[in-house]
């Protein structure tokens, strides 16, 4: 029995899929989701379009994203986990 | 209750035995009685769950992003961390991008035990080829034993729209 949900953080839609996790959903929302997600409009150059939980679409600005990753820290990957909602426990 | 209705359930319930039997991957003759359960259960693979030798655990899922992004976290049920992750495009995104996106994460390349990120380069194969010059997916990932989070390299993001599929499993001998 395929487990349908999806994840919602701050009323943005973020992702759809199958598995354990996020919000379970029905297999009608989940392809009334998909079918929302794959007929995204094109945004300008440094804008993109975010799915609000009410699948309407919302223009934002692109976020700026460090060109060099190598220089990325371990305090970088846990600021962005926590923008996740994820809890960061060394002793996992 | 009547003698006949008694017959009709146990019949179901003989029925419905069957049917699980045949989804352990047995294969059932048709026209087969009760008389034959015990034979056919015990030809039930053991261990039932499906899991390779080796594999104490098994998480496996899809995902699909809202929006382009470089970070992106994948919730598993195993409760410990994983000691690989495995992740792919399904066929009808590999034939967009003129190939599958396959990669990889174990044990081996989780470069610390006490913050758990590893690299990953996940590449397209094409004509097999595996090509991480063109269109590749690199990043680097955290893997807890919730969670399996991904920070894609920013100019290698991962595609709104696109069915991403992973799995992500448990060792017995991690040695």
């Amino acid at each position: 029995m395929t487990r349908y949900y999806k994840n919602i953080e701050n009323g943005i839609l973020t992702a759809i899929g199958t598995g354990f996790g996020g919000e379970e959903i029905t297999k009608e929302e989940y392809d009334e989701i998909l079918g929302v997600i794959r007929s995204c409009p094109d945004a300008e150059a440094g804008y993109m379009y975010r799915l609000r939980a009410d699948l309407t679409w919302e223009l934002t600005e692109a976020p700026v994203i460090p060109q060099d990753d190598a220089e990325a820290t371990q305090e970088d990957y846990v600021a962005a986990l926590e923008e996740l909602g994820v809890t960061v426990n060394e002793e996992d | 209750m009547s003698i006949q209705s008694e017959i009709n359930r146990i019949s179901g319930n003989v029925s419905s035995a069957l049917a699980a039997i045949a989804e352990k991957g047995v294969s059932v003759p048709s026209g087969s009685k009760s008389d034959a359960l015990a034979e056919l259960i015990a030809s039930i693979e053991a261990g039932g769950g499906g899991l390779p030798e080796g594999v104490s655990a098994m998480a496996y899922g899809t995902v699909v992003p809202a929006a382009d992004g470089n970070t992106i976290s994948l919730a598993h049920n195993l409760g410990v961390r994983p000691d690989f992750f495995v992740w792919w495009l399904d066929d009808a995104h590999s034939v967009e991008s003129g190939g599958a996106l396959r990669g990889s994460l174990t044990h081996s390349t989780v470069d610390a035990e006490t913050f758990n990120v590893g690299y990953i380069s996940v590449g397209y194969i094409t004509g097999g080829t595996f090509d991480l010059t063109s269109g590749s997916v690199q990043g680097t990932y955290y893997m807890n034993a919730t969670r399996v989070t991904c920070f894609c390299s920013s100019n290698t993001p991962l595609k709104a729209g696109y069915t991403y599929h992973w799995i992500a499993g448990v060792l017995n001998n991690k040695a």
